[in-house]
């Protein structure tokens, strides 16, 4: 942080970064403590649970945010949340008919939340088959879809405040970490480790937005509580690795994987969550390590990622609304249009080999196929696997970049095999046309990207809700802009 | 100084046998309780475990696993060998598996445990009473008789151990009591005697003298059998 605004926040005693002492005097102890939650002060409460869904910062951020708002003028423009009764910018009103369609089935899959998360501890199972351990990335889905499926009625406001705190309190409490690292793959009862799995970066930043998503959502209460505490442990420079980027985990066996960020992907969200930290930010340098390699695929420029998937270019922007940001000349929501019409292109492209993409589908992206898990993806990308095999997920979660094209092809998709993709918590995991193969199970994070980004195209609530959080805004100040360094050709 | 070795270990076979009985049967209550939770707590979980239909969710589960590693972080390995990262995977699963059965065994065995620790201890304190009420009995009883109280009836309760030690104690008072008793009465014909022989020995100086020797130390003998409480009492 600047020094004049750690000073300003630190002259009128304010909470979060600016209320730490500019030389390394003693920590004020807000409401945002390091180490333990504090009892939340009776007035801040409302009848022992949660409000609804406001955009009223809490009382004690909002001289911060004044003041910060003052001192960087051209953030806090394009950190600002637009208005939005429906979707404005890039997004164009929904249909009355499309609409319904995506009510139905994001409702679907939210149900997958109510039903595949643990009782006891609200943790989130991987998939829907018997026997899957449950996930964090999938956990923190949960977390999101919980406000969403609350501020829709699907279940009371009580309800949903029950589940987000059980989980969130399990993450406190029970839930493996090293240094604020969760482990990937969990005990759903009792939050243990399983599978040998890594404490992973990327899914600890899936958890914490949904869990940052769900402080700012229930503001005012333990929630909001709990869900920064949780934010403010993770110790992100111990993820680092001597290259300044992090790394994809770490193993009590073998310490840390040797893969790190180093490529534009959904890892972008890592580094806004890590650059934001108020307790152990990494350094504004990380930012700009990872390689943001373009080319250009059917006259489509695009910044891409390894492999080509399209989740990679659509969890960051789940949470983040990148709609008028800059990351230099690079405006991440164009690119993931771009990168959703190169995926369709390709598609298309590669008709004549598979039956799918013949008959409209498109979104290549990780996920099951009749090999098992496969990382697809399409052109541009270093290596782009593909099979024939689609993912629905993949055009789900490209409806805010082109809704029209996805929906056209949901549409189809739910009218020509809807008895064979379609079951009680939406679209299934994947299918393939050439090999007659039908995925029967869900997986928890495909239903959670469809749940948030159906909200997003419906309403822009994520985002919204997300945005307005205080943390993020210091990623924003380090390293984003309203304006563009110059244009990406195509934008 | 001389070692006297036992030749006979059952000197009073009766009690011995029965406390060994309670011994042996207490640890083996203890250990078969122990075991049979232990295996069952144990097994319980590792059993189903291992059941077909949880060995193909395992095995699915950790060939997804290896293919998400693989999706995310390059493939790094394909066909056989990619089986050998799956074994990998369902063995540290499997090693997770045990030890969390143990885990979950001993959660649940420290209070069946703890319970039956109380059980024991309950049932030796009522055992060793037993045993420790007669002895604590037989020890009021001989202070009694030490101070002179002859005309005590020694009783156990029913199932008191030591029984015939306080028989035994009981025919040693009544003795004693009879012998006072009859000592007693002696004394009281000398002291009758000694009072018919005043008037005839007051001629002699010699044997009035006697007369008074003899008084004196029937005087004594008196006084030590007075202390001596010889009329049957109701039972302590």
């Amino acid at each position: 942080m600047r020094p004049p605004l750690r000073w300003i926040g630190w002259c009128l005693n304010l909470p979060g970064p600016a209320a730490a002492p500019p030389h390394g005097g003693p920590r004020r102890r807000g409401v945002l403590s390091d180490v333990i939650v504090p009892p939340i002060p009776r007035s801040r409460l409302r009848a022992g649970v949660g409000p609804r869904l406001r955009v009223t910062p809490q009382i004690e951020t909002l001289p911060w945010i004044a003041a910060w708002l003052i001192a960087v003028p051209s953030v806090s423009a394009a950190s600002g949340a637009p208005p939005r009764g429906a979707v404005e910018g890039t997004l164009r009103p929904l249909a009355a008919e499309d609409e319904q369609l995506l009510d139905r089935i994001q409702r679907d899959a939210f149900r997958y939340f109510l039903d595949q998360a643990n009782p006891a501890t609200g943790l989130v199972a991987d998939a829907s088959r018997p026997g899957a351990p449950a996930s964090i990335a999938a956990t923190g889905f949960g977390l999101a879809a919980l406000c969403i499926g609350e501020s829709r009625g699907w279940i009371s406001h009580d309800e949903a405040y029950a589940r987000v705190f059980r989980t969130l309190s399990t993450v406190r409490k029970r839930l493996a970490h090293e240094r604020g690292f969760y482990y990937h793959f969990v005990d759903a009862a009792t939050g243990e480790r399983v599978w040998s799995s890594e404490a992973s970066s990327i899914d600890t930043a899936l958890l914490l937005a949904g869990a940052l998503t769900a402080a700012q959502h229930f503001e005012g209460t333990e929630i909001e509580l709990l869900g920064n505490y949780l934010y403010r442990r993770t110790e992100w420079p111990w993820m680092m690795t001597n290259d300044g980027l992090l790394s994809m985990g770490w193993k009590p066996e073998q310490g840390f994987l040797h893969a790190t960020w180093d490529w534009y992907n959904e890892g972008i969200l890592l580094y806004a969550l890590a650059l934001s930290s108020p307790t152990y930010p990494i350094p504004s340098e990380a930012w700009h390590r990872w390689r943001r390699a373009e080319r250009v695929y059917a006259g489509t420029p695009v910044i891409y990622s390894y492999f080509g998937s399209l989740f990679t270019y659509q969890y960051a922007q789940a949470y983040i609304d990148f709609r008028h940001l800059y990351d230099g000349s690079v405006n991440y929501w164009q690119n993931s249009v771009n990168a959703a019409a190169a995926n369709r292109q390709f598609c298309r492209d590669q008709a004549a080999q598979h039956a799918g993409y013949r008959q409209g589908y498109w979104g290549l992206t990780a996920g099951d196929g009749p090999s098992g898990y496969r990382g697809y993806g399409a052109e541009p990308a270093e290596v782009a696997l593909h099979d024939g095999t689609i993912n629905p997920y993949g055009m789900i979660a490209a409806l805010p970049f082109d809704a029209t094209a996805a929906l056209d092809a949901l549409k189809a998709l739910l009218n020509g095999h809807g008895e064979r993709i379609y079951g009680e918590y939406g679209f299934r995991s994947g299918f393939n046309l050439d090999q007659d193969w039908w995925s029967r199970q869900y997986l928890g994070i495909d239903q959670g990207i469809s749940v948030l980004m159906i909200e997003n195209v419906r309403s822009g609530r994520v985002w919204d809700t997300f945005m307005r959080n205080p943390y993020i805004r210091q990623w924003l100040g380090r390293c984003m802009a309203r304006e563009p360094a110059r244009k990406l050709p195509g934008s | 100084m001389t070692t006297h070795h036992r030749r006979r270990y059952l000197i009073k076979r009766g009690l011995q046998l029965r406390y060994m009985a309670v011994l042996i049967g207490a640890m083996a209550l203890s250990a078969a309780l122990a075991g049979a939770l232990t295996y069952i707590g144990i097994w319980s979980r590792v059993i189903p475990d291992f059941s077909a239909a949880r060995m193909a969710e395992k095995l699915e589960t950790a060939s997804r696993i290896s293919e998400q590693e693989a999706a995310r972080l390059g493939p790094r390995a394909s066909g056989t060998l990619a089986l050998f990262s799956q074994a990998k995977l369902l063995s540290a699963h499997e090693q997770e598996s045990l030890a969390s059965a143990m885990r979950g065994a001993n959660q649940e065995l420290a209070p069946v445990l703890a319970i039956i620790l109380a059980a024991i201890g309950a049932a030796s304190l009522l055992i060793s009473h037993r045993l420790a009420g007669p002895v604590y009995r037989l020890e009021q009883a001989i202070a009694a008789v030490s101070a002179g109280r002859l005309d005590l009836t020694v009783r156990l309760r029913k199932g008191d151990e030591l029984s015939e030690l306080a028989l035994a104690l009981q025919e040693l008072i009544d003795t004693w009591r009879g012998s006072a008793e009859r000592t007693q009465a002696l004394i009281g014909q000398l002291s009758a005697a000694l009072t018919r022989l005043a008037p005839l020995a007051a001629q002699d100086d010699a044997a009035r003298a006697a007369v008074t020797q003899l008084r004196s130390a029937l005087r004594e003998l008196e006084q030590e059998y007075r202390a001596y409480v010889v009329r049957p009492s109701p039972p302590a």
